[in-house]
């Protein structure tokens, strides 16, 4: 018996300790997709396409799909081919989808959408009240929506989704069928680029509940595609909506999104034409890509930066020289070019190339501050013995010991951790111990502060804000700088551009630089690579079109 | 026998219960939590929110006893990682795909091994024997991940015969089932040659011999029934471990089976689906073992009255 008890207990252990590898916590934009190539062939009969459902080079079950409890990026992914947002993304630039046209206030709080003639799957006409409905159940505490945070301009959105006392009603009215107002507490420049406004139907949440959007027979779709099934882990398949406003402009009349989490099977797939087209890092195979001649490949910005971010509470780490020492030593060109293999840019800033405000495009605008600290500093080490000094602890570099955390336990973080460790070691003269935990763990650390400096990476949206404002209130970093909260929470509701730009600049110097509370390392790209049939794949990582423009044309 | 019977099963819900108990205070004490592997970037405001509507800023021994209130009126709970699906859905969907594949490989792994094997005993020594020893060596050494990976390229890609992932028809079996018969093909193929040496030196062999009995009676008669026991004991500990499917082959094809459940919901931290897993996985093991053992005892009287022994010496 005892055998039993001990065999069962085993197995209990085993399943709960095997935490696995994985991936990094997604949340920047979607996976990019291809190059519109020169060819001027005609577009095939026969429209159809193979993908693997990626966001960057990660592809996972989506979580469900529905407007108030979806998750993450891939779900959004699946959203943007089935629903109609008021807006979308397209090459970057905002651009009309279910509102044909939208009037801001010059005070900037009184939206006024108008929207187009559009249908659901089942005939029905889309709605302002449908748009409405979705917001009013994001707010509701009840469905914990994980993207709130995004709607809180929104007003009394954040009274009601905290359950404050008296909280008034919330800032959104159909005016009439077609024509939707959202009032706004304070100002958000970004609102338009941050968030979809994705409709909802109120008597399908009546039917389905909670399963709404489970699977595929438990939704209604008005986007470009309707799911017609979702075999759960393993692709979901969609048709061409008929019903669709813009459905003239719509080629595909199917494709399919395959769930491949193994990447060696995504480059198979891609081999056999199992899929059409497909993202990666890796170095051998881009390089096998490379040399064939039926595939297309492109350099994807991921607006990804990564970086290594110091715990501001440490004993070493509250001084600002410490972690300047520690940001400049790292050898970003070589990060870029042996750890990367050339798929990432070295990153001197926290916004990447791709940010904009307004109109202007901010990497443009502001150089990247920490070359200037770079200039002004050729030695690390000497800065780092000025820190000690400053702390009042033992000045020689060698006697310190110091813990950098990693997320991922599989041996390609491991041979990361490896560079970081050599890099430190030689430049600063100190002592680096490794400390390697699965994801979960590690994103748990870093936001409670239980580690000394590690390794992070935020996706970027088009306006610097959503990266600024991670560190507003210490953030990762423990970081408590009332100046730089006041300076972002300003930025984040200027109207002018021109002001907002400043703004940005001003606190990102701050937070790379002079306070070198994160120290940006690369900004993440991968390839893309289709076969030379695949037209109108997305470039820019910012794009919320989908599947919308692409079509094949030779196949 | 009815007394026996008894107190095994009530050994096994003892079982059950530890492994339950153990398992889920061992989810909640790994760092992190549901939201954070879900999305890092969610502000605390929205954290809070979340907790609370799970329960799970509740002392964790109140969060026990309503998640085993749950258990015992029969609720495995909701999934955390995928909204409105629940965790008996989940299991019921993906255990039947995961043990037809498992059970598959493990049919015609067994029969070939074992058939194998015994081909290598009656040819001790010779090149069949060697060749079979160095296959199955290599078989039983090789990781699974590789495996997969070979097959697949050379059977999807290479010569572009099966599906590379997928699931559906019958073609989208033929590659997982072969990375998985390696294994018990391996395995019981080595098991199966020892067995029927072990046998072949035993002293009834010897008489059966002197009596003059045939070769082929021999054989089928007195070696292979006996040399068969011990595989078929192992046999049960195989098949108890199908529903829980594989990770990398169910990861590697895009199986949707429950093996990937297994270790993705502990890395997302969906404690419901940990548990529920867990107390299936747990349940179906316990309850092989406990047939087999109540089948063999009444087979085989000896285990009943080792066993009343054993207790009365205790």
């Amino acid at each position: 018996m005892r055998k039993f008890l001990t065999t069962a207990t085993a197995l209990a252990l085993l399943v709960s300790l095997l935490a696995g590898c994985g991936g990094t916590p997604a949340n920047s934009p979607a996976p990019a997709s291809s190059p519109s190539s020169s060819g001027a062939k005609a577009a095939d009969s026969q429209q159809y396409i193979n993908a693997v459902l990626l966001n960057g080079t990660n592809s996972s079950e989506p979580s469900i799909l529905d407007v108030v409890h979806f998750t993450g990026i891939l779900d959004r992914t699946v959203l943007w081919n089935i629903l109609e947002p008021l807006t979308r993304i397209q090459n970057g630039e905002l651009v009309s989808a279910g509102a044909k046209s939208w009037d801001i206030s010059t005070d900037g709080l009184t939206y006024t959408f108008k929207l187009r003639d559009n249908s659901w799957s089942d005939g029905k006409k889309v709605t302002a009240q449908d748009y409405a409905y979705a917001i009013k159940q994001q707010a509701d505490p009840a469905n914990t929506f994980s993207f709130a945070s995004d709607y809180f301009c929104i007003k009394n959105f954040q009274a009601i989704f905290t359950k404050k006392e008296g909280a008034g009603p919330l800032g959104v009215e159909a005016v009439d069928e077609s024509t939707l107002k959202i009032t706004l507490d304070y100002p958000n420049p970004a609102l338009l680029t941050t968030v979809d406004f994705f409709p909802l139907r109120q008597d399908y949440v009546e039917k389905f509940g909670t399963k709404l959007g489970s699977d595929a027979d438990k939704l209604v779709c008005c986007g470009p595609f309707v799911l017609t099934s979702w075999v759960h882990n393993t692709q979901l398949d969609f048709v061409k909506n008929d019903k669709y406003w813009d459905a003239s402009n719509v080629k595909l009349q199917k494709f399919t999104y395959k769930i491949i989490t193994d990447t060696t099977a995504q480059y198979a797939s891609l081999e056999n034409k199992s899929v059409d087209f497909v993202t990666l890092t890796n170095s051998e195979y881009v390089k096998k890509f490379k040399a064939n001649t039926n595939l297309n490949g492109t350099f994807i910005d991921l607006a990804r930066t990564q970086m290594v971010v110091f715990n501001t509470q440490d004993a070493l780490f509250k001084n600002a020289k410490v972690r300047q020492a520690f940001s400049l030593a790292i050898d970003r060109e070589s990060v870029a070019e042996s750890l990367n293999n050339g798929l990432a840019l070295p990153a001197y800033a926290l916004n990447p190339a791709s940010s904009s405000v307004g109109s202007q495009n901010f990497r443009k605008a502001v150089p990247e501050p920490l070359l200037e600290l770079k200039k002004a500093n050729s030695d690390p080490r000497a800065l780092l013995i000025e820190g000690l000094k400053e702390l009042g602890v033992n000045s020689d570099p060698s006697a310190h010991t110091v813990s950098f955390y990693m997320g991922g336990t599989n041996a390609v973080t491991k041979t990361q951790g490896e560079f970081y460790q050599q890099m430190w070691q030689s430049k600063l003269g100190v002592k680096v111990s490794l400390v390697f935990n699965d994801n979960a763990t590690h994103s748990s650390y870093l936001k409670t502060g239980k580690y000394q400096f590690g390794f992070t990476s935020w996706g970027a949206n088009i306006e610097p804000q959503f990266l600024m404002t991670r560190w507003v209130g210490g953030g990762q970093a423990q970081w408590k700088n009332s100046e730089y909260d006041a300076t972002v929470q300003k930025a984040t509701k200027a109207l002018d551009a021109k002001e907002r730009l400043n703004l940005y600049a001003q606190a990102e110097k701050q937070l790379v630089a002079t306070e070198a509370v994160i120290a940006p390392v690369v900004y993440a790209g991968t390839m893309l690579f289709s076969y030379k049939y695949v037209q109108g794949l997305p470039t820019n990582s910012f794009d919320t079109t989908g599947m919308k423009t692409v079509y094949t044309a030779g196949r | 026998m009815l007394k026996y019977s008894l107190k095994r099963i009530g050994y096994m819900l003892i079982v059950c219960f530890v492994v339950i108990t153990i398992t889920f205070f061992l989810v909640h004490l790994i760092p992190g939590d549901p939201i954070l592997a879900m999305a890092s970037e969610v502000p605390e405001d929205v954290r809070v929110v979340y907790m609370a509507k799970y329960g799970f800023d509740q002392p964790l021994y109140i969060q026990y006893f309503k998640f085993m209130g749950q258990l015992f009126s029969g609720n495995l709970g909701d999934s955390l990682r995928y909204p409105g699906r629940s965790v008996a859905e989940i299991i019921k969907s993906c255990a039947p795909i995961s043990a037809q594949i498992g059970g598959i490989s493990l049919a015609i792994g067994f029969i070939a091994g074992v058939v194998l094997g015994i081909f290598a005993a009656m040819n001790l020594n010779r090149w069949q024997d060697r060749t079979i020893m160095i296959l199955s060596l290599i078989g039983t050494t090789l990781p699974v991940f590789v495996i997969a990976t070979l097959v697949q390229y050379f059977l999807s890609v290479f010569w572009p015969i099966f599906p590379t992932t997928g699931w559906g028809g019958a073609e989208y079996l033929v590659l997982p089932v072969i990375c998985m018969l390696v294994d018990p093909l391996a395995t019981y193929a080595r098991y199966m040659r020892s067995s029927v040496l072990d046998v072949i030196g035993q002293d009834y062999i010897l008489t059966a011999e002197a009596k003059g009995a045939s070769n082929f009676r021999i054989i089928t008669r007195h070696i292979l029934r006996n040399a068969f026991i011990p595989c078929l004991t192992m046999l049960v500990t195989s098949i108890s471990g199908i529903v829980a499917g594989s990770f990398i082959i169910e990861t590697v094809f895009s199986i949707p089976g429950l093996g990937r459940y297994l270790i993705s919901a502990i890395n997302d931290r969906d404690y419901s689906m940990v548990l529920g897993i867990n107390v299936v996985i747990t349940s179906f093991y316990i309850l092989t073992v406990l047939l087999a053992d109540i089948l063999i005892s009444a087979v085989d009287p000896r285990i009943r009255l080792a066993d009343n022994k054993g207790r009365g010496k205790a």
